[in-house]
């Protein structure tokens, strides 16, 4: 499980004389290209048209009249708060993987590296738990937020997933990794438990950590259904906020196509700065031997 | 899809004044201390600043309340109001909508308006139109005032029109079929009944019939012309009465026998054909009409939905009342006057025709009787308002409407004939309204 | 897994809450924590549903009837609405996840193979293929919509005005609705099974593949022989964390085809939803969320054994 794709075989050593046979897949590669970015690029074009020529036949390619005015609109409208939104999921995903993140260590810690009566029990207690799909909690949780008095709160959007089982699960097997030699050293120089935890084994862990809270971003920012239904107008996320407010420019589609450019937008422009930080963590999570 | 919501008629927001009135009340019908009430509504997008713009009004000619107002998506109104008032947390004053409205009071949401407390805040309801105010009625009470009002209407594409030899929008079945017929053009230019002629790949057409909502919407509109409504006095559904029938045979027939609408329409599909100029006419709420004036190169008129059943005229309307929920016990009764004032203050000629700017269609007759009309080419379907009925009056609206859409959708679709589609759908609603009836006191 | 006990240091003292080894309650204060929450928004929940979906429950009622399976049974009584559309539903669901995850299986492994060796803008080309997989379902759901849309859509006007097909309504037609759902998904998950298998690739020693080589195998005998059989445990991976992810169906089809037509792409959770908040059926809607959960328990079990057999197999 500690390895990475960035040292995977050798790559760089590959022979130059394929050169020629690779130029029909450089060909297939761009092809291929093309089409996953051909969504991406109508939505661009389409969000700088008037609206009246969206539509025109025969199509236009690149906007004959280029405008920022469906931006503006956009931006400009008392419903469409994207910016607040944007901000509820920033603080909904980065809340959720802090909380959850520092959950699974403290809870990982020990069913890796104590012995207690119950450790194996409870570990497969919570493990079992990811044999219920969310689904099946949906409803109660609901009913539960609206008990608490939670719907339209970030405590609704935080706090009901952070006891993820997958994290503990992820972390406990790394920690079983570390050398036992490194922890003895700390202890005979008096640290506590979470005196070792803080200086020995997180920061050996850096990589599971890494791979445990994109994910769990990931899965918090994406989350589609469950805010769907507890939050509602300034507190929306965005992708949530985007669908109820781009339901309105059902036929607008410049519009349409402005609002969803701004959603996608900064998520692009982070995911070129995160990239590898993501390829590996999934590489890390999806390698078994 | 948030239907109220696409109401936008901000071109006309400067044209028009609020001249003509003269407040039919000029005192305020509360008097007690100062008190705060909040105000829930789902008037988004172009409505929105219209109803911040009147709320704010409200605020500075009533120094002793101060209304709070917030805007949510319709959705999530609905979602919510049974949670916030089981849990004595509802907004003091809330709009709903003609399609929920019913729904709530069966199931002990909101509370009556009292004839007393209605006179006492100077609220009359023969002001309005009767099918109107009557959505928000409830075995013989009434729970709510409209605020807003829209309805289904037929846009007309004048340019196809004289090109096909059409001197004026039709206004019954034969000449809407006429009308339409002429339209009609496949590719190759052929019309419908000459030979060769290809009905999947039409040039021009005459109107598209789609599914499932909209559809669900326009069929509704011909069963009432047919004299017939979805659901009976019992309040179970029978829409699969020979009325009803007739009518969705008439409007599949359109597609399959007529071939004057594509096949496999859908809403979006079927405005944006009619931007284009492919199709002479289009059936949709009067909310498009700001999207069609900012088509260029579109020239079209509005007019009422033709008569295109048997008997009489009518067409779907919605509606948006204004409604007091359930309080916890305790609440304070300077509150609910406040509210009512606010309701009624809401309801006047003035403030009706400052909200029709935004793109509503007037709630009273002497609303629509006013000059800064004469322009407006809105104008055209008040002479149809009294015909406006609303998808209401039994709790269980979602189920028959999904119902109804569907069994319109299998039969349009061919899935079905028509006799089957709705024996069907009647029988599913019958089930659903039956479990419905559980949670109705 | 051998724990040492810590019998072997010092002892030092301190009270219950002092974090040393002294201290038996020291384990059970650092799963505290994390217990609470599981407790409260796992563990509840369950038991919660199960009360729920054997009441009637309706917030606005003053009393919260216990009706028992009722719920349960409709779903299995042929005559109620609920049994009529929750198992069509759930067929739904089931056909598309049969059609996307074998696709979703053979384009990730064929993109991978593509970029597996080294060519001009190899990172590029990885990154373009996973970007759509950051966009949230909203997004991807608007853009796949719109390019499917019946007169207005791209695809339409490329077949139309390019290649001279005739246009199909996809969002109207029965099967024809899925393509949207199916490609648009396809387009935006499979970057994430491709960068599985890339690792995955990576991990395979090239002298196997110059051994197979130097032995006359071609291409296709190295790939079927050698890649393929290797590959296994990850497509096992790949494959059950996919079905998962299908039979949750969701937010495509909401956004893409509401649904329709006729209901011939709304999956179960659609449903479920509708049932609890459009019909306010809340007990009926908990009841077959459970039901539906033990019929996703087959795959859940699978990608536990996968899980804990990783676990047994010994970690380094």
């Amino acid at each position: 499980m500690a390895r990475t794709v960035e040292k995977l075989p050798a790559l760089a050593r590959e022979p130059r004389r394929r050169l020629p046979r690779d130029i029909p897949r450089f060909l297939l590669l761009c092809v291929l290209a093309m089409i996953f970015l051909t969504p991406i690029y109508w939505m661009i074009s389409t969000s700088l048209k008037p609206e009246s020529d969206t539509i025109a036949q025969p199509v236009q390619w690149i906007p004959a009249r280029p405008t920022l005015e469906n931006y503006r609109e956009i931006l400009a409208s008392p419903d469409g708060n994207i910016l607040r939104w944007t901000w509820n999921s920033v603080v909904m995903a980065f809340g959720y993987t802090f909380v959850s993140v520092t959950l699974c260590v403290l809870a990982a810690y020990p069913l890796a590296r104590m012995r207690f009566w119950g450790r194996e029990a409870w570990f497969w207690f919570v493990l079992s738990s990811m044999m219920v799909p969310g689904i099946v909690t949906l409803i109660p949780l609901y009913i539960m937020m609206i008990q608490l008095n939670w719907i339209d709160t970030y405590h609704a959007l935080i706090w009901p997933g952070v006891a993820q089982a997958f994290g503990v699960f992820m972390l406990r097997q790394f920690f079983l990794g570390i050398p036992r030699e490194l922890e003895e050293a700390a202890r005979m120089d008096g640290a506590n438990s979470l005196q070792v935890l803080r200086h020995v084994i997180l920061p050996l862990s850096v990589p599971a950590l890494v791979t445990l809270g994109v994910f769990s971003f990931m899965a918090s920012w994406n989350n589609y259904v469950w805010p769907l239904f507890v939050v509602h107008g300034d507190m929306q996320t965005l992708p949530v906020g985007i669908t109820l407010f781009s339901s309105r420019y059902v036929t607008d589609y410049g519009k349409l196509m402005a609002g969803t450019a701004i959603a996608a937008l900064p998520v692009l422009v982070a995911y070129l700065f995160a990239q590898r930080y993501l390829v590996q963590g999934i590489a890390l999570t999806g390698m078994k031997d | 899809m948030n239907r109220k919501g696409k109401i936008g008629l901000a071109l006309l927001l400067g044209a028009l004044g609020t001249g003509g009135f003269i407040l039919a009340q000029t005192q305020s019908s509360y008097t007690g201390p100062k008190v705060e009430i909040t105000y829930l509504h789902g008037f988004t997008g172009p409505d929105r600043p219209v109803m911040e713009e009147l709320v704010r009004r409200f605020n500075e000619t009533h120094p002793n309340i101060v209304v709070k107002a917030t805007a949510q998506p319709w959705g999530t109104i609905w979602q919510q109001l049974a949670a916030l008032v089981a849990s004595g947390r509802s907004p003091d004053v809330v709009v709903i909508n003609e399609d929920q409205i019913t729904g709530f009071i069966a199931r002990g949401a909101l509370s009556e308006l009292a004839p007393a407390e209605l006179r006492a805040a100077n609220i009359d309801k023969n002001r309005f139109y009767k099918a109107l105010w009557e959505t928000a009625d409830y075995q013989g009470k009434s729970y709510g005032v409209p605020i807003h009002s829209v309805a289904l209407a037929m846009y007309y594409n004048k340019d196809l029109l004289a090109k096909a030899g059409v001197a004026k929008p039709p206004k019954t079945r034969d000449e809407f079929l006429k009308a339409a017929q002429a339209c009609t053009t496949d590719r190759a230019g052929r019309k419908p009944g000459q030979s060769g002629f290809d009905p999947k790949n039409l040039e021009t057409w005459g109107v598209g019939i789609p599914t499932p909502w909209m559809g669900g919407t326009i069929a509704y509109s011909v069963a009432r012309q047919n004299g017939t409504n979805l659901v009976d006095e019992k309040l179970n559904a029978t829409f699969n009465a020979p009325e009803a029938v007739e009518a969705v045979q008439f409007l599949v027939d359109l597609v399959g026998k007529y071939h004057v609408s594509p096949a496999n329409a859908t809403e979006q599909s079927e405005i944006t054909a009619f931007r284009q100029g492919k199709a002479c006419f289009n059936f949709n709420g009067v909310w498009m009409l700001s999207q069609y004036q900012g088509q260029q190169g579109l020239k079209f008129g509005i007019a009422p939905f033709p008569r295109l059943g048997t008997k009489m005229d009518a067409a779907w309307g919605g509606s948006s009342h204004l409604t007091l929920p359930r309080q916890r016990a305790g609440y304070d009764p300077n509150k609910r006057k406040a509210a009512l004032e606010f309701i009624s203050w809401m309801t006047q000629p003035a403030q009706n025709l400052k909200w029709t700017s935004a793109g509503g269609l007037p709630t009273q007759p002497v609303v629509a009787q006013d000059k800064s009309y004469d322009n407006n080419p809105m104008q055209e379907l008040f002479e149809a308002l009294p015909n406006v009925y609303p998808t209401s009056g039994y709790p269980w609206v979602a189920q028959v409407r999904g119902a109804w859409d569907a069994a319109f959708e299998a039969a349009l679709l061919g899935k079905k004939d028509v006799k089957k589609a709705l024996d069907d759908g009647v029988n599913e609603a019958n089930k659903q309204i039956e479990q419905a009836r559980q949670s109705i006191r | 897994m051998s724990a040492r006990t810590a019998q072997e240091r010092p002892q030092r003292k301190g009270s219950i809450f002092a974090l040393n080894e002294s201290n038996p309650l020291v384990p059970y204060l650092f799963l505290l924590p994390h217990a609470i929450f599981f407790f409260i928004f796992t563990v509840y929940p369950v038991g919660y549903g199960i009360w729920i979906s054997t009441h009637r429950w309706d917030p606005l009622a003053p009393t919260q009837p216990y009706v028992g399976l009722e719920f349960y049974r409709n779903l299995f009584d042929p005559s109620t609405p609920q049994s009529q559309f929750f198992w069509r539903t759930l067929l739904n669901t089931l056909f598309f996840t049969a059609v996307s995850v074998p696709l979703l299986i053979a384009v990730a492994l064929g993109l991978a193979l593509l970029l597996h060796r080294p060519i001009v803008g190899r990172a590029f080309f990885r990154a373009v293929f996973f970007m759509p997989g950051i966009l949230s379902v909203a997004v991807m759901g608007i853009l796949w919509k719109w390019m499917f849309e019946n007169q207005s859509g791209l695809v339409n006007i490329i077949a139309s005005e390019y290649l001279g097909l005739p246009r199909l309504p996809y969002l109207t037609t029965e099967w024809l609705a899925w393509v949207p759902i199916v490609v648009g998904t396809v387009w935006w998950t499979v970057g994430f099974n491709m960068t599985l298998y890339l690792a995955a690739l990576g991990n395979i020693p090239q002298a196997l593949f110059e051994a197979a080589e130097l032995d006359g195998a071609g291409s296709w005998a190295r790939f079927r022989h050698i890649t393929l059989p290797l590959l296994a445990p990850t497509t096992l991976f790949v494959a059950v964390t996919t079905v998962l992810a299908s039979l949750q169906l969701f937010g495509q089809s909401l956004i893409i085809t509401g649904g329709g037509p006729t209901r011939t792409t709304q999956s179960v959770i659609m449903y479920i939803t509708e049932e609890a908040f459009s019909n306010n059926q809340f007990s009926s809607a908990t009841a077959m969320s459970f039901v539906f959960g033990l019929v996703m328990l087959v795959f859940t079990v699978l990608q536990f054994r996968i899980m804990a057999r990783d676990m047994q197999g010994g970690m380094r």
